[in-house]
């Protein structure tokens, strides 16, 4: 029987495959260190070219601005010290701390005006460049019409800063926190963007936080960084994010090798929402972002106000978001989340037989019959959760007005190729502020050509609105202002909106101080373990 | 020596029509690699376009493209500001080819094992074992069987490590899932090309003189049963190394394969044309290779070749 040598090997085979290896050691707590799933890395660690949420959480470790967000959301000082403004709030004039870079250099007011000019070079890419309008000659020296100089961003020693804004802008300080406004180091400003390579030798940051390690597509190590003005008071000694898929991301929090995972760097699978949900172990906060339709207001049937206010109307918000989403967002009819702006978020109760009426009124002036309207597509950049909006949407039109609407899922890219030329009818969206204030939300709609806008719709009495917020000084006076504006984009109804969005997560329940920032992002200036 | 330089033509003139045509392709995909949400101002797209050189007519792209790949440079990464397409390749490729290699390796030597064991015992006992468990492998698709792996070796016995990467145990689980398609593969391919050779004259002949089952089977049996399955080595080298999107995703290995996904779906068109030609290197060099091979055991398939 030779054969049964095969017979032995086929068995060892068998025994192998189910064997399996060495049991593996269970890691080691580190007390001060803490470990974050991400969804994909951070696109770049230099501010002026950041662009998604996963890259502002790194660079708001690494980095810090003249101002920084509290754990209530307002600006407090950082490395500016404090600040004088004018009279007329076009100048502020900012005193700068005694902060170093992690090589030891000292933070100087030269190193803001040299990087915030740097991002407004018209040769420079930097995507957020607009966001630097607000300063006075900015956008013009983006569009390469005046010189940098001209610009009003003046050092005038090493410890001021001297900023000339166009107009009165309420929520510089809080600009000034957003990672738009950070300063780069001079080697950073100095390198050749496409030849040299962010490492943990080159990196050199200013925020609590610096570079240890950084493997691509793997793993991101943060240490505290010595020479930081409140070193002595970071807590945390070593943050890790480790980039790894989802559900692996929730597997690996069971196991507790994980501190955090969920918003805003990755995703909690929507499956799994529920049953976190029942075992109290979901956290949820706010998240300043709406999630709306867009109507293309320019062509028909959406030219009519009427017909564009039922479909509004007859959508049920509360149960989308309950029975659906189970995210616990928050159904909206409105633009501005209430943290922005007070207002009514909630839904009339008799709002059904309002939208049938305005139904029928819009079909009897344009004399078309319902079935005329067959041809309305509603369209989206494919993911589940749009998927699922279109799908409950489209089933609420059926039964509430008889409307069938067709759906058209597009992959990412190409339903924002139709979006920007205007190739839709209706558009599922959302929109998050980069800063706190109603602006950061109105300001999308405000022009026709607004590449944000894309509804075709302008209203001047709208524009008007902003534009009288916009210099006007008082704040009880400019949120009326800006209420009236989003009054006037609700009742025109470009847009749907459907609900606030909220994050999602799990935390180790020790992890204590760690900032979630609605705008989406983490700082874990003040987090620290609890024994 | 002429069929070699024969082959090694027809190698690079299909890469040059590989590149050109996904050139051509890629710039027919609607959408650009800036456009999301937070649509830019004109002036902020002008500038990213004109630093990519993306405003250029597209045949002086593709010139100036044609001629830093001639000078090995795929350029830098759109959506990775920092990272040039030859970075993203040699830190990725490494790891893929790492696991690529232990997954080919178990793939190949288990299969042919098995092939071979399952035709020697045709239709006994083993031989229905094996062949239930390859059509499991088989049907089963790679994302399942790599959950299961998962849930049995990292979260119920927490024998190995879930995902991620970094030592050798991390790379045993998704080898595993990367090598059961193949390997089962590779299974049915020898077990029935065993067969017939077992049944061909020169077996008989082999018998006739009085050799052992053993001798015969190894030395005449398994050599020639082979040769089908270089032929599907070529091609699956090739895939295996450069990586499996699916696999890497689930395991969170920064491998090679999901930039393939990536890249597509954010516009990066460097990373795009860039592991595109790259696979398309690797493809064609397996395949070559195993042309190769093919002539080495297989003395017939040259020789008509060369008269050619």
């Amino acid at each position: 029987m030779r054969c049964s040598i095969f017979n032995i090997f086929f068995i060892c085979i068998l025994l192998t495959i189910s064997s399996g290896c060495q049991k593996e050691k269970p890691p080691t707590p580190i007390s001060e260190a803490i470990t974050i799933s991400i969804e994909t890395d951070p696109q770049t660690l230099d501010p002026r070219q950041a662009r998604n949420l996963e890259t502002a959480t790194a660079i708001h470790m690494l980095y810090e601005g003249l101002t920084r967000l509290d754990q209530d959301g307002n600006p407090s000082f950082a490395i500016a010290e404090s600040v004088s403004i004018s009279p007329d709030q076009k100048t502020y004039s900012f005193a700068i701390r005694e902060s170093g870079w992690s090589n030891g250099k000292k933070v100087k007011a030269q190193d803001f005006e040299k990087s915030w000019k740097s991002v407004l070079d018209p040769h420079f890419p930097a995507p957020n460049a607009y966001q630097l309008y607000v300063i006075k000659g900015a956008k013009a020296a983006k569009e390469g019409k005046i010189p940098l100089d001209e610009v009003g961003i003046t050092a005038i020693d090493d410890e001021t800063l001297v900023v000339e804004l166009e107009r009165p802008v309420p929520y510089f300080l809080h600009l000034t926190a957003t990672y738009f406004y950070y300063p780069v180091s001079e080697e950073m400003r100095h390198k050749d963007l496409a030849a040299e390579k962010i490492n943990a030798e080159n990196l050199v940051t200013n925020g609590p936080f610096k570079l240890q390690s950084w493997t691509r597509q793997n793993e991101l190590v943060a240490e505290t960084n010595q020479y930081y003005w409140y070193a002595p008071g970071i807590q945390l000694d070593k943050i890790t994010f480790v980039v790894v898929d989802n559900p692996t991301a929730l597997a690996m929090f069971d196991r507790q090798e994980l501190d955090w995972t969920g918003s805003p760097l990755s995703t909690i699978p929507t499956d799994a929402i529920l049953s976190l949900k029942s075992q109290n172990r979901l956290e949820i906060g706010p998240a300043a972002g709406v999630y709306l339709f867009r109507l293309n207001t320019e062509k028909a049937p959406f030219d009519q106000k009427k017909l564009r206010q039922a479909l509004s109307l007859a959508i049920n918000r509360e149960d989308l978001v309950e029975y659906v989403l189970q995210g616990n967002q928050i159904p909206t009819q409105r633009l501005v989340p209430p943290s922005f702006m007070k207002g009514d978020a909630h839904q009339e109760k008799n709002q059904l037989a309002m939208a049938q009426k305005l139904f029928k009124e819009a079909l009897n002036e344009k004399e078309i019959r319902k079935d005329q309207l067959s041809s309305i597509t509603l369209c989206y950049a494919n993911s589940e959760r749009t998927h699922k909006i279109a799908q409950v949407v489209q089933q609420q039109w059926k039964e509430n007005l008889g409307l069938e609407v067709q759906l058209q899922s597009c992959e990412k890219k190409v339903f924002f190729e139709h979006l920007k030329n205007h190739d839709y009818q209706i558009a599922i969206g959302n929109w998050f502020a980069d800063f706190r204030d109603p602006i950061s939300f109105l300001d999308v709609f405000k022009y026709k050509n607004n590449g944000t806008n894309n509804t075709q719709w302008e209203n001047p009495r709208y524009i008007e609105l902003l534009e009288l917020s916009s210099v006007e000084a008082n704040s009880t006076k400019r949120t009326a202002l800006l209420k009236e504006a989003e009054d006037i984009i609700v009742d025109e109804t470009p847009i749907i909106p459907l609900f606030f969005s909220s994050h999602n997560y799990l935390k180790h329940p020790g992890l204590k101080g760690v900032y979630f920032s609605e705008l989406g992002y983490l700082d874990f200036k003040q987090a620290y373990l609890e024994k | 020596m002429n069929y070699l330089v024969h082959k090694l033509f027809s190698m690079l003139l299909s890469l040059f029509i590989v590149v050109t045509l996904t050139f051509f392709l890629m710039k027919l995909i609607p959408g650009d690699p800036f456009s999301d949400e937070q649509a830019l101002p004109k002036e902020v797209h002008e500038a990213l376009m004109s630093h990519y050189g993306l405003d250029q007519p597209i045949y002086i792209q593709y010139f100036k493209y044609l001629n830093s790949i001639l000078h090995g440079d795929f350029g830098p990464s759109l959506k990775y500001k920092d990272r040039t397409v030859n970075d993203i390749i040699a830190s990725g490729f490494l790891i893929s080819v790492q696991l690529g290699i232990q997954a080919l390796f178990i793939a190949v030597t288990l299969g042919t094992l098995l092939g071979v064991f399952s035709a020697l015992k045709e239709n006994q006992w083993q031989d229905t074992a094996i062949i239930i468990m390859t059509t499991l492998f088989i049907s089963v698709p790679s994302f399942i069987l790599a959950t299961l792996l998962q849930y049995v070796f990292a979260i119920h016995w927490m024998l190995l490590p879930l995902a991620r990467w970094g030592t050798f145990s991390h790379t045993i689980l998704p080898s595993l899932a990367l090598a059961a398609l193949p390997m089962a593969f590779i299974m049915r391919l020898m077990r029935s090309s065993l067969l017939e050779v077992l049944q061909s004259d020169y077996m008989r002949t082999a018998k006739a003189k009085g050799l052992s089952k053993w001798t015969m089977v190894t030395r005449h049996g398994i050599r020639n049963a082979f040769l089908p399955i270089l032929g599907y080595l070529g091609q699956l080298t090739a895939n295996i190394l450069m990586g499996s999107f699916v696999i890497e995703k689930i395991f969170s290995i920064p491998g090679l394969g999901q930039w393939f996904v990536n890249s597509v779906s954010s516009r990066d068109y460097a990373v795009m044309m860039g592991l595109t030609i790259f696979y398309s290197m690797i493809l064609l060099l397996a395949i070559f290779l195993m042309d190769v091979l093919y002539g080495l055991l297989d003395p017939r398939i040259q020789l008509k070749r060369a008269i050619v």
